[in-house]
Protein backbone atom coordinates (compact mmCIF):
# COMPACT_ATOMS: atom_id res chain seq x y z
CA UNK A 1 0.00 0.00 0.00
CA UNK A 2 1.39 3.36 -1.08
CA UNK A 3 -0.24 5.17 1.86
CA UNK A 4 1.37 2.88 4.40
CA UNK A 5 4.80 3.36 2.84
CA UNK A 6 4.25 7.09 3.05
CA UNK A 7 3.05 6.80 6.65
CA UNK A 8 6.17 4.86 7.57
CA UNK A 9 8.37 7.60 6.12
CA UNK A 10 6.39 10.29 7.97
CA UNK A 11 6.75 8.39 11.25
CA UNK A 12 10.47 7.89 10.81
CA UNK A 13 11.04 11.56 10.02
CA UNK A 14 8.78 12.80 12.81
CA UNK A 15 6.16 14.44 10.61
CA UNK A 16 3.28 14.69 13.05
CA UNK A 17 0.72 16.69 11.04
CA UNK A 18 1.28 14.81 7.80
CA UNK A 19 0.95 11.48 9.62
CA UNK A 20 -2.26 12.49 11.36
CA UNK A 21 -3.81 13.78 8.11
CA UNK A 22 -2.83 10.62 6.30
CA UNK A 23 -4.22 8.27 8.95
CA UNK A 24 -7.48 10.21 9.21
CA UNK A 25 -7.81 9.79 5.46
CA UNK A 26 -7.25 6.04 5.40
CA UNK A 27 -8.64 4.78 8.68
CA UNK A 28 -12.09 3.99 7.30
CA UNK A 29 -10.70 2.39 4.18
CA UNK A 30 -7.94 0.19 5.60
CA UNK A 31 -7.84 -2.61 8.13
CA UNK A 32 -6.71 -0.90 11.38
CA UNK A 33 -4.37 -3.76 12.05
CA UNK A 34 -2.38 -2.81 8.93
CA UNK A 35 -1.96 0.75 10.19
CA UNK A 36 -0.92 -0.46 13.64
CA UNK A 37 1.50 -2.92 12.03
CA UNK A 38 2.93 -0.08 9.97
CA UNK A 39 3.57 1.92 13.15
CA UNK A 40 5.10 -1.10 14.84
CA UNK A 41 7.36 -1.92 11.91
CA UNK A 42 8.46 1.71 11.54
CA UNK A 43 9.41 1.90 15.22
CA UNK A 44 11.20 -1.46 15.00
CA UNK A 45 13.22 -0.18 12.04
CA UNK A 46 14.18 2.88 14.08
CA UNK A 47 15.03 0.53 16.95
CA UNK A 48 17.47 -1.37 14.74
CA UNK A 49 19.09 1.85 13.60
CA UNK A 50 19.25 3.09 17.20
CA UNK A 51 20.95 -0.12 18.29
CA UNK A 52 23.52 0.32 15.52
CA UNK A 53 24.04 3.91 16.66
CA UNK A 54 22.91 5.21 13.29
CA UNK A 55 20.27 7.37 14.95
CA UNK A 56 19.99 8.77 18.47
CA UNK A 57 17.40 9.95 20.99
CA UNK A 58 16.28 13.08 19.06
CA UNK A 59 15.24 10.95 16.06
CA UNK A 60 13.41 8.49 18.33
CA UNK A 61 11.71 11.30 20.16
CA UNK A 62 10.22 12.95 17.08
CA UNK A 63 9.05 9.57 15.78
CA UNK A 64 7.48 8.88 19.18
CA UNK A 65 5.65 12.20 18.90
CA UNK A 66 3.97 10.89 15.77
CA UNK A 67 2.88 7.64 17.45
CA UNK A 68 1.58 9.62 20.45
CA UNK A 69 -0.65 11.68 18.15
CA UNK A 70 -1.81 8.68 16.15
CA UNK A 71 -2.79 6.51 19.13
CA UNK A 72 -5.94 8.46 20.12
CA UNK A 73 -7.15 8.17 16.52
CA UNK A 74 -6.50 4.44 16.42
CA UNK A 75 -7.47 3.60 20.00
CA UNK A 76 -11.23 3.16 19.40
CA UNK A 77 -10.50 0.74 16.57
CA UNK A 78 -7.89 -1.10 18.66
CA UNK A 79 -10.38 -1.47 21.53
CA UNK A 80 -13.11 -2.65 19.17
CA UNK A 81 -10.92 -5.31 17.65
CA UNK A 82 -9.46 -6.35 21.03
CA UNK A 83 -5.94 -5.97 19.72
CA UNK A 84 -4.40 -5.21 23.12
CA UNK A 85 -1.75 -7.42 24.61
CA UNK A 86 -1.03 -7.25 28.36
CA UNK A 87 -1.44 -4.22 30.60
CA UNK A 88 1.67 -2.48 31.93
CA UNK A 89 1.84 0.32 34.46
CA UNK A 90 4.90 2.38 33.70
CA UNK A 91 6.56 5.35 35.32
CA UNK A 92 9.73 7.10 36.44
CA UNK A 93 10.33 6.52 40.13
CA UNK A 94 9.88 9.06 42.90
CA UNK A 95 12.45 11.84 42.98
CA UNK A 96 13.28 11.51 39.31
CA UNK A 97 11.68 13.86 36.76
CA UNK A 98 13.29 12.32 33.67
CA UNK A 99 10.70 11.34 31.12
CA UNK A 100 12.23 10.84 27.71
CA UNK A 101 13.33 7.22 28.02
CA UNK A 102 10.12 6.27 29.79
CA UNK A 103 8.04 8.07 27.16
CA UNK A 104 9.78 6.27 24.34
CA UNK A 105 9.21 2.92 26.09
CA UNK A 106 5.56 3.89 26.49
CA UNK A 107 5.17 4.74 22.81
CA UNK A 108 7.02 1.67 21.53
CA UNK A 109 4.94 -0.63 23.74
CA UNK A 110 1.73 1.07 22.60
CA UNK A 111 2.81 0.62 19.00
CA UNK A 112 3.39 -3.05 19.83
CA UNK A 113 -0.18 -3.31 21.09
CA UNK A 114 0.25 -3.18 24.87
CA UNK A 115 -2.22 -1.40 27.10
CA UNK A 116 0.19 1.10 28.65
CA UNK A 117 -0.84 3.00 31.77
CA UNK A 118 1.75 5.77 31.85
CA UNK A 119 1.96 7.19 35.37
CA UNK A 120 4.43 9.92 34.40
CA UNK A 121 7.47 10.98 36.39
CA UNK A 122 8.23 11.30 40.11
CA UNK A 123 5.84 8.40 40.82
CA UNK A 124 5.66 7.19 44.40
CA UNK A 125 5.75 3.48 45.22
CA UNK A 126 2.21 3.77 46.59
CA UNK A 127 0.99 5.15 43.26
CA UNK A 128 2.66 2.30 41.38
CA UNK A 129 1.06 -0.28 43.68
CA UNK A 130 -2.37 1.31 43.54
CA UNK A 131 -2.33 1.67 39.76
CA UNK A 132 -1.11 -1.89 39.24
CA UNK A 133 -4.00 -3.14 41.35
CA UNK A 134 -6.63 -0.79 39.88
CA UNK A 135 -5.65 -1.51 36.29
CA UNK A 136 -5.26 -5.23 36.86
CA UNK A 137 -1.80 -4.94 35.36
CA UNK A 138 0.41 -7.92 34.67
CA UNK A 139 3.59 -5.86 34.23
CA UNK A 140 5.15 -3.05 36.25
CA UNK A 141 7.82 -0.96 34.52
CA UNK A 142 10.13 1.19 36.65
CA UNK A 143 12.39 3.75 35.04
CA UNK A 144 15.08 5.97 36.53
CA UNK A 145 17.92 8.00 35.08
CA UNK A 146 19.74 8.83 38.28
CA UNK A 147 22.07 6.78 40.44
CA UNK A 148 20.59 8.61 43.40
CA UNK A 149 17.06 7.26 42.83
CA UNK A 150 17.84 3.71 41.67
CA UNK A 151 17.29 2.38 45.16
CA UNK A 152 13.58 3.17 44.79
CA UNK A 153 13.31 0.40 42.19
CA UNK A 154 14.69 -1.95 44.82
CA UNK A 155 12.38 -0.59 47.52
CA UNK A 156 9.27 -1.19 45.42
CA UNK A 157 10.22 -4.84 44.91
CA UNK A 158 10.78 -5.14 48.65
CA UNK A 159 7.28 -3.69 49.19
CA UNK A 160 5.77 -6.24 46.78
CA UNK A 161 7.48 -9.03 48.67
CA UNK A 162 6.36 -7.72 52.04
CA UNK A 163 2.77 -7.52 50.77
CA UNK A 164 2.99 -11.10 49.43
CA UNK A 165 1.97 -9.92 45.96
CA UNK A 166 5.34 -10.13 44.25
CA UNK A 167 4.26 -13.05 42.07
CA UNK A 168 1.28 -11.05 40.77
CA UNK A 169 3.49 -8.79 38.71
CA UNK A 170 6.31 -9.08 36.22
CA UNK A 171 8.67 -6.26 37.18
CA UNK A 172 10.89 -4.82 34.49
CA UNK A 173 13.36 -2.02 35.22
CA UNK A 174 15.25 0.36 32.99
CA UNK A 175 17.08 3.67 32.76
CA UNK A 176 20.61 4.72 31.87
CA UNK A 177 22.40 3.76 35.10
CA UNK A 178 20.57 0.44 35.54
CA UNK A 179 21.76 -2.88 34.21
CA UNK A 180 21.06 -6.61 34.19
CA UNK A 181 23.38 -6.81 37.18
CA UNK A 182 21.26 -4.28 39.06
CA UNK A 183 18.07 -6.11 38.06
CA UNK A 184 19.53 -9.36 39.42
CA UNK A 185 20.68 -7.66 42.58
CA UNK A 186 17.27 -6.22 43.44
CA UNK A 187 15.23 -9.21 42.24
CA UNK A 188 13.57 -7.61 39.21
CA UNK A 189 12.26 -10.02 36.60
CA UNK A 190 13.93 -8.28 33.69
CA UNK A 191 16.09 -5.38 32.61
CA UNK A 192 15.14 -3.40 29.54
CA UNK A 193 18.23 -1.84 28.04
CA UNK A 194 16.11 0.38 25.83
CA UNK A 195 12.54 0.64 24.57
CA UNK A 196 13.06 -1.86 21.80
CA UNK A 197 14.73 -4.56 23.85
CA UNK A 198 11.94 -4.11 26.43
CA UNK A 199 9.31 -4.66 23.75
CA UNK A 200 11.16 -7.65 22.34
CA UNK A 201 11.53 -9.20 25.78
CA UNK A 202 7.85 -8.76 26.59
CA UNK A 203 6.77 -9.98 23.15
CA UNK A 204 8.86 -13.11 23.52
CA UNK A 205 7.11 -13.79 26.82
CA UNK A 206 3.62 -13.63 25.31
CA UNK B 1 47.52 19.71 39.82
CA UNK B 2 46.84 15.98 40.24
CA UNK B 3 50.38 14.96 39.20
CA UNK B 4 51.90 15.66 42.60
CA UNK B 5 49.40 13.55 44.44
CA UNK B 6 51.13 10.18 44.39
CA UNK B 7 51.59 7.42 41.90
CA UNK B 8 47.89 6.60 41.60
CA UNK B 9 45.38 9.35 42.19
CA UNK B 10 42.02 8.41 43.70
CA UNK B 11 39.02 10.72 43.68
CA UNK B 12 35.51 9.27 43.49
CA UNK B 13 32.62 11.60 42.67
CA UNK B 14 31.35 11.56 46.21
CA UNK B 15 29.47 14.19 48.12
CA UNK B 16 26.11 12.71 49.03
CA UNK B 17 27.54 10.00 51.34
CA UNK B 18 28.85 12.91 53.42
CA UNK B 19 25.23 13.66 54.24
CA UNK B 20 24.93 10.23 55.84
CA UNK B 21 28.10 10.85 57.84
CA UNK B 22 26.92 14.24 59.06
CA UNK B 23 23.41 12.93 59.79
CA UNK B 24 21.92 15.94 58.03
CA UNK B 25 19.47 16.23 55.14
CA UNK B 26 19.90 16.86 51.43
CA UNK B 27 17.97 20.11 51.80
CA UNK B 28 20.25 21.35 54.57
CA UNK B 29 23.32 20.53 52.50
CA UNK B 30 22.04 22.08 49.29
CA UNK B 31 20.94 25.29 50.99
CA UNK B 32 23.47 25.88 53.73
CA UNK B 33 27.16 26.29 52.89
CA UNK B 34 28.31 25.49 56.41
CA UNK B 35 26.34 22.24 56.52
CA UNK B 36 27.58 21.15 53.08
CA UNK B 37 31.16 22.00 53.98
CA UNK B 38 30.89 20.01 57.23
CA UNK B 39 29.56 16.97 55.34
CA UNK B 40 32.36 17.22 52.81
CA UNK B 41 34.89 17.72 55.61
CA UNK B 42 33.79 14.44 57.20
CA UNK B 43 34.50 12.67 53.91
CA UNK B 44 37.82 14.46 53.51
CA UNK B 45 38.99 13.67 57.03
CA UNK B 46 37.93 10.05 56.73
CA UNK B 47 39.48 9.31 53.32
CA UNK B 48 41.93 12.04 52.31
CA UNK B 49 41.26 11.56 48.59
CA UNK B 50 43.48 13.24 46.02
CA UNK B 51 40.64 15.51 45.02
CA UNK B 52 37.37 16.58 46.59
CA UNK B 53 34.28 17.53 44.64
CA UNK B 54 31.49 19.81 45.79
CA UNK B 55 28.03 18.22 46.09
CA UNK B 56 26.39 17.45 42.77
CA UNK B 57 23.31 19.67 42.50
CA UNK B 58 22.00 20.00 38.97
CA UNK B 59 19.27 22.49 39.89
CA UNK B 60 21.49 25.28 41.17
CA UNK B 61 22.05 27.20 37.92
CA UNK B 62 18.42 26.85 36.82
CA UNK B 63 17.23 28.31 40.10
CA UNK B 64 19.60 31.25 39.71
CA UNK B 65 18.03 31.85 36.29
CA UNK B 66 14.67 32.26 38.03
CA UNK B 67 13.22 28.77 37.57
CA UNK B 68 11.08 27.29 40.35
CA UNK B 69 12.75 24.36 42.09
CA UNK B 70 11.31 21.52 44.16
CA UNK B 71 13.29 21.07 47.34
CA UNK B 72 12.34 17.88 49.14
CA UNK B 73 13.95 17.25 52.51
CA UNK B 74 15.97 14.20 51.61
CA UNK B 75 16.35 13.71 47.91
CA UNK B 76 17.83 15.71 45.05
CA UNK B 77 16.36 19.05 44.05
CA UNK B 78 14.65 19.23 40.68
CA UNK B 79 13.08 21.79 38.39
CA UNK B 80 9.30 22.10 38.79
CA UNK B 81 8.42 23.83 35.49
CA UNK B 82 10.26 24.38 32.25
CA UNK B 83 8.88 27.73 31.08
CA UNK B 84 11.16 28.55 28.14
CA UNK B 85 9.30 27.48 25.01
CA UNK B 86 10.19 30.29 22.62
CA UNK B 87 13.03 32.76 22.16
CA UNK B 88 11.10 35.64 23.77
CA UNK B 89 10.71 33.58 26.98
CA UNK B 90 14.43 34.04 27.60
CA UNK B 91 13.67 37.68 28.45
CA UNK B 92 11.84 36.50 31.57
CA UNK B 93 14.96 34.81 32.91
CA UNK B 94 17.55 36.50 35.07
CA UNK B 95 21.15 37.14 34.15
CA UNK B 96 22.42 35.77 37.42
CA UNK B 97 25.26 37.45 39.25
CA UNK B 98 26.96 34.53 41.04
CA UNK B 99 27.68 36.73 44.04
CA UNK B 100 24.01 37.37 44.69
CA UNK B 101 21.62 35.09 42.84
CA UNK B 102 19.92 31.98 44.23
CA UNK B 103 22.22 29.47 45.85
CA UNK B 104 25.26 30.46 43.80
CA UNK B 105 26.76 32.46 46.73
CA UNK B 106 26.30 29.36 48.89
CA UNK B 107 28.26 27.27 46.37
CA UNK B 108 31.01 29.93 46.29
CA UNK B 109 31.28 29.78 50.07
CA UNK B 110 31.56 25.97 50.00
CA UNK B 111 34.44 25.99 47.52
CA UNK B 112 36.11 28.84 49.39
CA UNK B 113 36.03 26.79 52.59
CA UNK B 114 37.26 23.71 50.77
CA UNK B 115 40.23 25.62 49.36
CA UNK B 116 41.09 26.93 52.82
CA UNK B 117 40.81 23.65 54.70
CA UNK B 118 41.34 20.73 52.29
CA UNK B 119 44.91 20.01 51.32
CA UNK B 120 43.97 18.44 48.00
CA UNK B 121 42.72 19.45 44.58
CA UNK B 122 39.30 21.05 45.03
CA UNK B 123 36.86 20.62 42.20
CA UNK B 124 33.60 22.54 41.76
CA UNK B 125 30.74 21.35 39.60
CA UNK B 126 28.80 23.41 37.10
CA UNK B 127 26.09 22.15 34.79
CA UNK B 128 26.65 21.91 31.02
CA UNK B 129 24.92 24.20 28.51
CA UNK B 130 22.75 21.55 26.87
CA UNK B 131 21.67 20.19 30.24
CA UNK B 132 20.75 23.68 31.43
CA UNK B 133 18.80 24.19 28.19
CA UNK B 134 16.94 20.93 28.95
CA UNK B 135 16.05 22.21 32.41
CA UNK B 136 14.88 25.58 31.11
CA UNK B 137 12.84 24.27 28.18
CA UNK B 138 12.12 20.71 29.31
CA UNK B 139 14.28 17.82 28.15
CA UNK B 140 11.82 16.56 25.52
CA UNK B 141 11.30 20.07 24.18
CA UNK B 142 15.02 20.81 23.97
CA UNK B 143 15.93 17.46 22.45
CA UNK B 144 13.09 17.75 19.93
CA UNK B 145 14.47 21.19 19.04
CA UNK B 146 17.78 19.60 18.04
CA UNK B 147 15.93 18.52 14.89
CA UNK B 148 12.89 20.76 14.74
CA UNK B 149 13.86 24.22 16.00
CA UNK B 150 17.58 24.82 15.81
CA UNK B 151 17.29 28.60 16.02
CA UNK B 152 15.40 28.45 19.34
CA UNK B 153 17.89 25.98 20.72
CA UNK B 154 20.86 28.11 19.67
CA UNK B 155 19.41 31.10 21.55
CA UNK B 156 18.83 29.14 24.74
CA UNK B 157 22.29 27.57 24.50
CA UNK B 158 23.95 30.99 24.16
CA UNK B 159 22.10 32.15 27.25
CA UNK B 160 23.04 28.97 29.13
CA UNK B 161 26.68 29.35 28.17
CA UNK B 162 26.79 32.90 29.58
CA UNK B 163 25.23 31.79 32.88
CA UNK B 164 27.57 28.83 33.26
CA UNK B 165 30.67 30.78 32.32
CA UNK B 166 29.91 33.48 34.88
CA UNK B 167 29.34 30.91 37.61
CA UNK B 168 32.42 28.83 36.70
CA UNK B 169 34.59 31.94 36.67
CA UNK B 170 33.31 32.95 40.12
CA UNK B 171 33.95 29.43 41.46
CA UNK B 172 37.52 29.54 40.16
CA UNK B 173 38.04 32.97 41.74
CA UNK B 174 36.79 31.58 45.04
CA UNK B 175 39.18 28.67 45.24
CA UNK B 176 38.22 25.96 42.77
CA UNK B 177 41.38 24.41 41.35
CA UNK B 178 39.37 22.67 38.67
CA UNK B 179 35.86 23.07 37.26
CA UNK B 180 33.94 19.93 36.39
CA UNK B 181 31.22 20.46 33.79
CA UNK B 182 28.34 17.99 34.16
CA UNK B 183 26.53 17.54 30.87
CA UNK B 184 24.32 14.44 31.38
CA UNK B 185 21.60 15.41 28.90
CA UNK B 186 24.09 15.51 26.05
CA UNK B 187 24.39 11.74 26.37
CA UNK B 188 21.21 11.57 24.28
CA UNK B 189 22.87 13.12 21.24
CA UNK B 190 24.77 11.84 18.23
CA UNK B 191 28.39 13.01 17.88
CA UNK B 192 27.36 15.65 15.32
CA UNK B 193 24.43 16.82 17.44
CA UNK B 194 26.67 16.93 20.52
CA UNK B 195 29.27 18.99 18.69
CA UNK B 196 26.70 21.54 17.46
CA UNK B 197 24.58 21.77 20.62
CA UNK B 198 27.01 21.25 23.45
CA UNK B 199 30.69 20.90 22.61
CA UNK B 200 31.09 24.26 20.84
CA UNK B 201 29.57 26.06 23.83
CA UNK B 202 31.63 24.06 26.32
CA UNK B 203 34.77 24.93 24.36
CA UNK B 204 33.93 28.64 24.60
CA UNK B 205 33.46 28.29 28.38
CA UNK B 206 36.75 26.42 28.74
CA UNK B 207 38.65 28.87 26.56
CA UNK B 208 37.47 31.74 28.76
CA UNK B 209 38.52 30.15 32.06
CA UNK B 210 41.98 30.15 33.58
CA UNK B 211 41.53 26.90 35.51
CA UNK B 212 41.43 23.39 34.02
CA UNK B 213 38.08 21.81 33.21
CA UNK B 214 36.92 18.20 33.45
CA UNK B 215 33.98 17.19 31.30
CA UNK B 216 31.62 14.52 32.66
CA UNK B 217 28.73 13.01 30.72
CA UNK B 218 26.71 10.22 32.31
CA UNK B 219 25.99 6.93 30.60
CA UNK B 220 27.45 5.32 27.50
CA UNK B 221 29.52 8.05 25.86
CA UNK B 222 31.75 5.78 23.77
CA UNK B 223 30.64 7.53 20.56
CA UNK B 224 31.10 11.02 22.01
CA UNK B 225 34.69 10.72 23.26
CA UNK B 226 36.31 12.30 20.19
CA UNK B 227 34.03 15.32 20.38
CA UNK B 228 34.53 15.57 24.14
CA UNK B 229 38.28 15.73 23.55
CA UNK B 230 37.65 18.50 21.01
CA UNK B 231 36.32 20.83 23.71
CA UNK B 232 39.88 21.60 24.90
CA UNK B 233 39.05 20.13 28.30
CA UNK B 234 41.84 19.15 30.67
CA UNK B 235 40.22 15.89 31.67
CA UNK B 236 37.35 13.58 30.82
CA UNK B 237 35.30 11.67 33.36
CA UNK B 238 33.69 8.50 32.05
CA UNK B 239 30.72 6.59 33.44
CA UNK B 240 30.80 2.87 34.16
CA UNK B 241 29.11 2.01 30.85
CA UNK B 242 32.15 3.25 28.92
CA UNK B 243 34.87 0.73 28.13
CA UNK B 244 38.02 1.93 29.90
CA UNK B 245 40.15 0.26 27.26
CA UNK B 246 38.30 2.15 24.53
CA UNK B 247 38.57 5.41 26.47
CA UNK B 248 42.31 4.95 26.98
CA UNK B 249 42.75 4.45 23.24
CA UNK B 250 40.53 7.38 22.28
CA UNK B 251 41.64 9.99 24.79
CA UNK B 252 45.06 11.59 24.17
CA UNK B 253 47.63 10.82 26.86
CA UNK B 254 48.04 14.46 27.85
CA UNK B 255 44.40 14.57 28.97
CA UNK B 256 43.40 13.29 32.39
CA UNK B 257 40.98 10.39 32.45
CA UNK B 258 38.66 9.93 35.43
CA UNK B 259 36.66 6.78 36.02
CA UNK B 260 34.92 4.52 36.19
CA UNK B 261 33.96 2.13 38.98
CA UNK B 262 30.26 1.33 38.89
CA UNK B 263 28.90 3.70 41.54
CA UNK B 264 25.79 1.68 42.29
CA UNK B 265 26.40 -2.02 41.75
CA UNK B 266 29.93 -1.95 43.11
CA UNK B 267 30.61 1.02 45.37
CA UNK B 268 27.17 1.66 46.85
CA UNK B 269 25.60 -1.77 47.09
CA UNK B 270 28.30 -4.25 46.05
CA UNK B 271 30.46 -6.43 48.27
CA UNK B 272 34.17 -6.19 49.09
CA UNK B 273 35.07 -8.78 46.44
CA UNK B 274 33.40 -6.75 43.73
CA UNK B 275 35.25 -3.64 44.91
CA UNK B 276 38.57 -5.51 44.95
CA UNK B 277 38.02 -6.77 41.41
CA UNK B 278 37.09 -3.33 40.09
CA UNK B 279 40.01 -1.65 41.86
CA UNK B 280 42.47 -4.23 40.57
CA UNK B 281 41.33 -3.68 36.99
CA UNK B 282 41.61 0.09 37.24
CA UNK B 283 44.95 -0.06 39.08
CA UNK B 284 46.37 -2.00 36.16
CA UNK B 285 45.07 0.64 33.81
CA UNK B 286 46.41 3.44 36.01
CA UNK B 287 49.83 1.81 36.07
CA UNK B 288 49.88 1.67 32.30
CA UNK B 289 48.59 5.17 31.60
CA UNK B 290 49.76 8.47 32.98
CA UNK B 291 47.13 11.00 33.91
CA UNK B 292 44.64 8.42 35.07
CA UNK B 293 42.53 9.10 38.17
CA UNK B 294 40.63 6.22 39.72
CA UNK B 295 37.14 7.47 40.30
CA UNK B 296 33.52 6.41 40.29
CA UNK B 297 31.60 6.39 37.01
CA UNK B 298 29.09 8.84 38.42
CA UNK B 299 27.87 10.37 41.66
CA UNK B 300 27.53 7.98 44.60
CA UNK B 301 24.03 7.59 46.07
CA UNK B 302 23.39 9.01 49.52
CA UNK B 303 22.83 5.57 51.06
CA UNK B 304 26.15 4.23 49.76
CA UNK B 305 27.39 1.62 52.20
CA UNK B 306 30.07 3.47 54.18
CA UNK B 307 31.85 0.17 54.89
CA UNK B 308 32.23 -0.17 51.13
CA UNK B 309 33.74 3.29 50.80
CA UNK B 310 36.09 2.52 53.72
CA UNK B 311 37.14 -0.68 51.98
CA UNK B 312 37.59 1.09 48.64
CA UNK B 313 40.00 3.64 50.11
CA UNK B 314 41.84 0.97 52.14
CA UNK B 315 42.71 -0.67 48.81
CA UNK B 316 45.04 2.29 48.17
CA UNK B 317 46.73 2.53 51.55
Amino acid sequence: MEELKELSEFIKSGEVEKSVDLVRGIIDKLDTKKIVNCMTESMRELGDRFEKKQIFIPELLVASDVITELMPILEPYIQKKKMHKKTIVLGTVEGDMHEIGKNIVSVVLKAEGYNVIDLGTDVSSNTFLQAASDEDAEIVGLSTLMTTTMFIQRDLIVRLNEMNIRSNYFVIIGGAPTSQKWADKIGADAYGEDAFSTAKYLNDMQ
Amino acid sequence: MMENLGSIAVAPLMGLPGITLSKTTVKDNFENADVQFRSLALLYERYHPDAMFTMMDLSLEAEACGIEIMKPENRGFSVRHHPVKKIDDLRNLKSPNPLHEGRMPMALKVIENMSKHFDCTNIAYVIGPFTLACLLAGASYAIRSVLKDKDFLAHILHYSKRVIYGFAKALSENGANIICILEPSAGALSPEQFKANSAVYIKEIIDGLTVPVILHICGDTNVLLDEMVGTNCWGISIDSQVSVKHAVEQIPKDLYLFGNIDPVNVLAYGDFNEIDTAVLELREMANKRENYVISSGCDLPMDTNIDNLDHFFKCFE
